[in-house]
C-alpha cells in the first residue's frame, strides 16, 4: 500500500470514532445530558493530559501491567512446560487432563477474593490470580500444538543429527509454536480482564483502583479520563500483539480444510 | 558410501484390537557399497516400515541391522533420509533448512555458510535462500530436502518415495538429478517406490516384496547401460523386459491381495 | 464403567483426599483452607436455606438476559454490517476497540449511571458480550456462498426472505461459535461487578465471605459459580447440536 492509501486508509478507520467524540461533547455541551452523569470530552481530555504528565497514570499503569504482565509469563513459561509434559507423557496426561476438565468452566475472576484471603491486597495476590486464569489457554494450545507436531519433522531432525535433549528447542517448540502463539493470545486479555478484577475489588493501587477512587470520589472527568486511557493502552497492546503474531509466524501455512 | 546388511529383520505392530500383525518378516539383504538398490511392492507389504527401521527410527522385532558391521540402534547423521512429504522445518528458510544438519554437527558458521551456497546453486535454488517452504513448489521443496540431507554428507541415502508426490515431468527431472548426484557422490542408496518404471530406471538391483507380512519375492539385476540419453534408455528393449519381469512378480501379489479382500468381504 | 471413572480422574480424589488430610492436620489456619468435607457440609446448608439458589438465580438472571440482548443486538449488527458498506465502515473501528479491551474498565461508569442493581450488570454483561457476536455474525454472513444466494434469488425468493431461509442459516455455525465465547464472559463480567459494586448475587456472596474470613462459605461460593460455569457451558453445547444437526462439524 502507497503511503497516501495508508494515510486514507488511517483516516477513515478513525473518522467514526472522531464522530462518536464529536457528539460526546456536542451533547454534554449542550446539556442534553448532565455533566453530573457525563463530563464533556474536553474537561475529560484536559484530565487525561493532567494524569499522563503528572506521572499518576505512568505509576499506576505500571503496576497494573506488572502484574498482568507478570502473571501472563509465569502462565506462559509453566503452561508450555505442562503442557508439552501431558503432550508427550500418557501419565502426566492422565494426572493432569481430569484437573484441566474440572477447572475449565469456572471463571478464574472467582479465584479472586479466595488469593484475597491467602495473599491479602498484594500485587503477589493479582498475579497469582493471572497466572492462574492464563495457564489453562496456554496448557490446552500447547498441548494440542506439540500433538500435531508431525512424526517425519521429528525423524528427520534425528536423522540429521539432533540428540534426544535438544529435539524440544530444535523441533517441537518452533512446530508448535502457531498453537501456543494461539494460547497466548487468548491468555493475554484474559490477563488484563482479570487484573482490572482484582483492582476494582481488592488492591490499594493500580488502574482499576484509580478509576474506582476517582468514582468514589465523585471526582468523574478524572475517573473517565482514566478509563479513557487505558482503553487506549489495552487497544494499542492489542493492535501490537496482532502484529507481532504476524512477524513470528509469518512462515505458518494454514492448514487448509474445514 | 557404506554397506548395509540386514539379518533376519521382522517388524511386528500391536493392533487397536489387541491382537497383533507382522508388518515384515525374515527379511536378510545386503546392499553393497555405492549400490542404488530399489524397494518395489504391493501397498502395505511393509517397505516404508523396512526403511524406517534402517534409518533407526522404530526398532525391529527381531533381526539386525548392521551399517559397516555396526548395528543400528538409533537414527544418526551416517544414515539420510528424504521423505515423500519433504518434512521440511517450515519455521526456517530454504537455507536454513539445508544448513540444519551442518549446524548439529558443530561446523563453523562461515563453513555453513560455504556449504550451503554450494548446494543451493547445485540444486537449482538460486534465488530463493530466503524463501520459506510455504513460499515454494512441491519440486523445489523436493530439492531443499534433498540438499538438507546431502549437505552434511551421510554414507547412506535412505528414501521414502520422495517423488511421489511430484508431477510427472517434475518427476523425471528429479530421478536424473539423483542419478547424477548418486554418481558424483558415491552414496549407498536404499529407494522405495510404488512405481516399477522409476525402480528399473534408477537402480542397480530391485528388490520384489510380498504382500503382507512382507518377505523378499524376489530380487533382479538390473544392468542397462545407463550412459545413454534418458529417452534412449526408457525405449530400449532391455528396459521393457526388464520393468516386464518386475511388474509381473508385483502384479502377483497385488492378485494376492485383491484375492485375499475379497475372501474376507464374502 | 464406574470403574474406569474413577481410575480416570484418579488425581482429583487424590488432591481431595491430600486436601481433606492437610486440611484437618493443623498444618495450615482453618481460614487459609478448610477441610473439603466442612465446605461441603456449608454449600449443602447454604443451598437447603435458599441462600446460594437465590443469590445464584439473581447472577444467571443478569448474566444471561445481557447475553440475550448482546445476541439479538449483536446478530442485527453483525448482518447489518454484512449488508451495508456504510454501516460496516461506521461500526468496524468500534467494534475492534470493543472487542480489544476489557469492559469491566466501566464498571465505576456504569455504576454512576445505573447504580448497583439489576440494570447496570445486565447493561454491561450485554455490552462485553454484542461485540463477539457481531464480529461472528458478520463472518457467518459473509461466508455464505454467493452461488446459494444466486440460485435462490433465480427462483423468485424476495430479499426479505432470502435473510431468514438463506444467511441466517448458514451463518449459525458461525453465531454459535459467537455464543461459545460470549456466554462465559456474561457470566463473568456480572460476577465481578457483583463483587466489586455488590447488589447481590454470588459474586458479592464470595467476597463477603472473604471479607469476614467465612472461607467454607467462600469455597461454597465458589463451587456454586463452577456449577454455574458448567451448566451454561453444557447447555449451549446441548442446544448447538440440536439446533445444528445439518451441520458437518
Amino acid at each position: 500500500m502507497t503511503a497516501r492509501a495508508r494515510l486514507v486508509a488511517a483516516v477513515s478507520a478513525l473518522a467514526p470514532i472522531a464522530v462518536a467524540l464529536a457528539t460526546w461533547e456536542a451533547v454534554t455541551r449542550a446539556g442534553v445530558v448532565s455533566t453530573q452523569m457525563l463530563p464533556t470530552f474536553s474537561s475529560v481530555g484536559t484530565a487525561a493530559g493532567d494524569l499522563v504528565v503528572s506521572g499518576v497514570l505512568g505509576h499506576h499503569l505500571l503496576v497494573s501491567l506488572y502484574r498482568a504482565l507478570g502473571g501472563l509469563a509465569l502462565s506462559i513459561v509453566v503452561g508450555v512446560i505442562l503442557g508439552f509434559a501431558m503432550a508427550t507423557r500418557r501419565h502426566v496426561e492422565s494426572f493432569f487432563d481430569p484437573l484441566v476438565s474440572l477447572l475449565y468452566p469456572l471463571p478464574k475472576t472467582a479465584l479472586v477474593p479466595l488469593t484475597m484471603v491467602w495473599l491479602g491486597i498484594t500485587n503477589q495476590a493479582a498475579i497469582l490470580v493471572v497466572f492462574l486464569a492464563g495457564l489453562l489457554p496456554v496448557v490446552v494450545n500447547t498441548y494440542h500444538g506439540v500433538k500435531r507436531v508431525e512424526r517425519v519433522l521429528i525423524w528427520s531432525a534425528r536423522s540429521l543429527g539432533t540428540s534426544e535433549r535438544r529435539l524440544f528447542t530444535r523441533v517441537v517448540l518452533p512446530a508448535s509454536l502457531p498453537y501456543i502463539w494461539n494460547g497466548i493470545r487468548i491468555a493475554l486479555p484474559i490477563s488484563f480482564i482479570v487484573v482490572i478484577s482484582v483492582e476494582l475489588v481488592a488492591s490499594r493501587v493500580g488502574i482499576g483502583n484509580l478509576i474506582n477512587g476517582y468514582g468514589g470520589l465523585g471526582v468523574y472527568d478524572y475517573m473517565f479520563a482514566a478509563i479513557f486511557l487505558f482503553v487506549l493502552v489495552a487497544f494499542v497492546s492489542d493492535r501490537f500483539t496482532v502484529r507481532l503474531g504476524r512477524g513470528l509466524l509469518r512462515w505458518h501455512e494454514e492448514p487448509s480444510g474445514r | 558410501m557404506a554397506r548395509i546388511e540386514i539379518r533376519g529383520l521382522g517388524k511386528t505392530f500391536p493392533t487397536i484390537k489387541g491382537d497383533a500383525v507382522d508388518a515384515i518378516s525374515d527379511l536378510s539383504f545386503t546392499v553393497g557399497d555405492n549400490e542404488f538398490v530399489s524397494i518395489v511392492g504391493p501397498s502395505g507389504c511393509g517397505k516404508s516400515t523396512w526403511l524406517s527401521i534402517v534409518a533407526g527410527f522404530i526398532p525391529p522385532t527381531t533381526g539386525t541391522v548392521l551399517i559397516d558391521d555396526r548395528p543400528v540402534t538409533a537414527p544418526g547423521p551416517d544414515r539420510g533420509v528424504v521423505f515423500q512429504e519433504y518434512a521440511l522445518f517450515p519455521w526456517r528458510t530454504v537455507a536454513d533448512n539445508i544448513a540444519y544438519g551442518l549446524e548439529e554437527k558443530g561446523l563453523a558458521r562461515d563453513e555453513v555458510r560455504r556449504i550451503v551456497d554450494a548446494y543451493v546453486r547445485r540444486m537449482g535454488l538460486a534465488g530463493f535462500q530466503s524463501k520459506y517452504p510455504r513460499e515454494l513448489s512441491g519440486g523445489m521443496k523436493q530439492r531443499v530436502a534433498l540438499a538438507r540431507t546431502l549437505a552434511y554428507e551421510p554414507d547412506v541415502l535412505l528414501m521414502d518415495e520422495p517423488f511421489g508426490a511430484l508431477d510427472a515431468q517434475t518427476r523425471e527431472l528429479q530421478q536424473d538429478e539423483l542419478l547424477g548426484i548418486w554418481r558424483e557422490k558415491k552414496k549407498t542408496v536404499l529407494f522405495v517406490t510404488h512405481s516399477v518404471e522409476e525402480a528399473v530406471y534408477l537402480s542397480e538391483r530391485v528388490v520384489v516384496m510380498t504382500t503382507r507380512p512382507g518377505r523378499i519375492k524376489s530380487v533382479i539385476d538390473v544392468d542397462l547401460d545407463r550412459a545413454r540419453h534418458r529417452e534412449d534408455v526408457v525405449t530400449s528393449p532391455e528396459f521393457a523386459r526388464l520393468r516386464n519381469r518386475v511388474w509381473l512378480d508385483v502384479r502377483e501379489e497385488v492378485m494376492k491381495q485383491y484375492d485375499a479382500a475379497r475372501d474376507s468381504a464374502r | 464403567m464406574i470403574r474406569r471413572a474413577f481410575v480416570a480422574s484418579y488425581s482429583l480424589l487424590l488432591l481431595a483426599a491430600a486436601w481433606e488430610i492437610v486440611a484437618r492436620s493443623g498444618l495450615v489456619p482453618f481460614f487459609f483452607l478448610p477441610p473439603l468435607s466442612v465446605i461441603a457440609v456449608t454449600f449443602v446448608r447454604d443451598l437447603a436455606e435458599g441462600l446460594l439458589a437465590q443469590e445464584a438465580l439473581v447472577t444467571i438472571f443478569r448474566a444471561f438476559l445481557g447475553f440475550v440482548i448482546a445476541v439479538i443486538a449483536g446478530v442485527l449488527l453483525g448482518l447489518g454490517m454484512a449488508r451495508s458498506r456504510l454501516i460496516h465502515w461506521f461500526f468496524d473501528p468500534i467494534v475492534a476497540v470493543g472487542l480489544s479491551v476489557p469492559t469491566l474498565t466501566l464498571v465505576p461508569a456504569f455504576v454512576l449511571w445505573f447504580g448497583i442493581g439489576h440494570e447496570s450488570k445486565i447493561l454491561l454483561v450485554a455490552l462485553s458480550c454484542v461485540w463477539s457476536m457481531a464480529v461472528s455474525t458478520y463472518n457467518g454472513a459473509r461466508s455464505v456462498d454467493r452461488r446459494l444466494l444466486w440460485s435462490a434469488r433465480t427462483m423468485g425468493t424476495p430479499e426479505g426472505k432470502l435473510l431468514w431461509k438463506i444467511v441466517i442459516p448458514a451463518a449459525m455455525p458461525y453465531i454459535f461459535t459467537g455464543m461459545q465465547v460470549a456466554l462465559p464472559i456474561s457470566l463473568i463480567v456480572a460476577f465481578v461487578f457483583e463483587m466489586a459494586a455488590g447488589g447481590g448475587g454470588l459474586g458479592f456472596l464470595e467476597i463477603m465471605a472473604a471479607r469476614f474470613f467465612k472461607s467454607p462459605e467462600l469455597f461454597a461460593a465458589l463451587f456454586a459459580i463452577l456449577l454455574v460455569g458448567f451448566a451454561f457451558d453444557r447447555m449451549l453445547r446441548l442446544i448447538r447440536s440440536r439446533v445444528l444437526l445439518w451441520c458437518e462439524e
